[in-house]
């Protein structure tokens, strides 16, 4: 494995790792949006 | 007038849903073969400017798309498209949202059986490789096995020996038929807030395992774990300047996250208008990228190289993703001792957990295409796609002879139609509905905004790009693929079958068309939606 081996394989590990970590926190610290009634059209 | 009221429960569920249907074998299996043979790590600079330019835009106007559809109460891509390309011509196209996952289905459930299999084969002592044999003649072994159980040697893999693969198909094909009739929330989300955490500690364990592996034989130092790692990313920059490395990393990119499939936009139908298709669409996309990157890159090559060395891995690479995955890794398993069975099942589990979370993404988009477009109750609708897809599998695993009839449907089906699909969804949302009003509406309930330099990239980077790299796929394939399907028979039938499946969901289209007429629907997407069980009971009239 050379240095340039490891630069890309951290870099895209901590890419990956860091937006996928950034997304699910901002994810779960939302509240959730209040529950809405639906009907859908499917036969008549 | 019967109703079908379906919605996410919650707002993990949905992306857990969709990151299942994107996470599949292909990232654990075809992305580290595809980085190996282009360039390395520096494949990682063309993949991630496809991820940023091409896949995570389009999967952002998908999921948009898909939402304000759900809002019109429309939940297939024949009258989403229809809605959002205003007339006809999208609604038609739309067919294709539906065709790609209905006959994907056909060859990904009888897939997800061999792994099924294979976890049930190293829980019974595994497939009897002989470590004292040369590894030749181990992956002769693997390879037999391969062959024999998913009838790659002749036709007809439900009447020879390999019975039991039929058996595991039944099982296979049961659970996501029971997963996709439970419905949304019930079924799909349930199921795939399980797999997904479960799918992740599985990668984790099977990955744990490979990065400890050190160096196993001793008269092989060279053969250890960082070479390993190094055989997969250290970079050839001369490889960029390839065009084939560009294409390679954009078809990765473009297949792993599945955009232009159809599911998105189904999936995304279901969800409420102050639900976040932003971070939803971002999020999902970052889950499907750390499995593949983060898991997929780690594992697969680094196990093979361990214990093939360098000269296996040249043919472990060349034999692409089932090759990799099916032959090579049992002999990597078997070297691991009494502990590689174990490994062997958790890896061929996980497998299966990543191809099922997927292939119940494909029966959910015809199921409800039919249910909108005839107007059937979601029992009657799922008689229907079940005999249709019962139909084309049982063609798929009689024709089996290497794989010839499946892989024709995942060469034109698979992989060509998702271009076509995937343009005609870019240019819909930036073109005809409009830049500006898709973004309004990506925007609604959003908690991150798109970056403004998205403007340009969803208006002309991303059509564009996707435009170049359809047309060198066509130059690089189109004509060989036409010439093999003069040339063999097994094509032909493969075909065949796609167009009639095709002519019934076109027929299906237009019979929807006059019921959503006759119900006073704005099928050509004139109006704004009214949000609402008013508004949704009056365009119900």
């Amino acid at each position: 494995m050379t240095a340039a081996g490891w630069i890309f394989m951290l870099c895209s590990l901590a890419f990956v790792w860091g937006l996928t970590l950034w997304c699910y926190r901002k994810i779960l610290t939302a509240p959730e949006p209040p529950a809405e009634e639906v009907e859908h059209f499917h036969s008549a | 007038m019967s109703q079908d009221k379906q919605q996410w429960g919650t707002r993990l569920g949905v992306i857990l849903a969709v990151s299942g249907s994107a996470v599949g074998l292909g990232n654990f299996l075809r992305f580290p073969g595809q980085a190996a043979a282009n360039g390395g790590g520096a494949f990682m600079i063309p993949y991630f400017c496809a991820l940023l330019f091409l896949g995570i835009p389009i999967g952002w106007a998908e999921w948009t798309m898909g939402r304000y559809g759900g809002r019109k109460g429309f939940h297939s891509a024949p009258s989403i498209l229809g809605v959002i390309g205003g007339g006809r011509i999208a609604r038609y196209l739309g067919v294709i949202g539906v065709l790609i996952p209905l006959a994907v289905s056909f060859y990904y459930t009888y897939i997800e059986a061999w792994c099924l299999m294979y976890c049930w084969e190293y829980l019974s002592g595994g497939l009897g490789i002989d470590m004292a044999a040369p590894i030749a003649e181990q992956t002769a072994v693997a390879s037999a096995y391969y062959d024999t159980y998913t009838g790659r040697l002749a036709n007809g893999v439900l009447t020879g020996e390999s019975y039991q693969t039929l058996v595991f198909w039944v099982i296979t094909f049961s659970v996501n038929i029971w997963l996709v009739f439970r419905g949304i929330s019930k079924g799909i989300e349930k199921f795939c807030s399980f797999a997904m955490p479960a799918m992740a500690v599985c990668a984790a364990v099977v990955l744990v395992r490979v990065l400890t592996l050190g160096t196993p034989d001793p008269a092989a130092p060279d053969q250890n774990v960082l070479n390993g790692l190094g055989y997969m990313w250290n970079p050839e920059f001369e490889a960029l300047k390839n065009p084939q490395t560009w294409l390679a990393a954009a078809g990765q990119i473009f297949f792993s996250l599945s955009v232009g499939f159809g599911v998105i936009i189904n999936y995304a139908s279901y969800m409420r208008r102050k639900d976040d298709v932003v971070l939803s669409g971002l999020t999902a996309s970052a889950t499907n990228e750390l499995f593949e990157v983060g898991f997929g890159g780690l594992i697969t090559l680094t196990a093979a190289f361990v214990f093939l060395g360098l000269s296996g891995m040249t043919a472990a690479v060349a034999g692409g993703t089932f090759g990799l995955g099916f032959n090579t890794l049992p002999v990597v398993f078997a070297h691991m001792g009494s502990f590689g069975n174990v490994i062997g099942a958790v890896w061929f589990f996980m497998l299966f957990l990543a191809a099922i979370t997927s292939s119940i993404s494909m029966y959910q988009p015809s199921l409800a295409f039919l249910q909108e477009s005839l107007g059937w109750s979601r029992q009657r609708a799922t008689t229907l796609m079940v005999s249709i897809c019962v139909f084309g599998s049982f063609l798929v695993m009689y024709f089996s002879r290497g794989g010839i009839f499946w892989g024709t449907i995942d060469d034109w089906v698979g992989t060509f139609l998702i271009f076509v699909l995937a343009m005609v969804e870019i240019i819909c949302f930036s073109w005809v509905f409009g830049l500006d009003r898709g973004l309004k509406e990506a925007h609604e309930g959003a908690r991150i905004r798109i970056p403004a330099f998205y403007r340009f990239v969803m208006r002309f980077v991303a059509p564009l790009y996707l435009l170049i790299v359809f047309a060198a796929f066509c130059k690089q394939n189109l004509g060989d693929w036409v010439q093999a399907v003069l040339d063999e028979p097994l094509k032909q039938g493969a075909l065949g079958l796609v167009l009639a499946v095709t002519a019934l969901l076109v027929l299906c289209t237009w019979i929807g068309e006059k019921r959503w007429r006759a119900a006073g629907l704005d099928l050509d997407g004139r109006e704004e939606p009214r949000d609402g069980a008013a508004a949704q009971k009056g365009a119900t009239r």
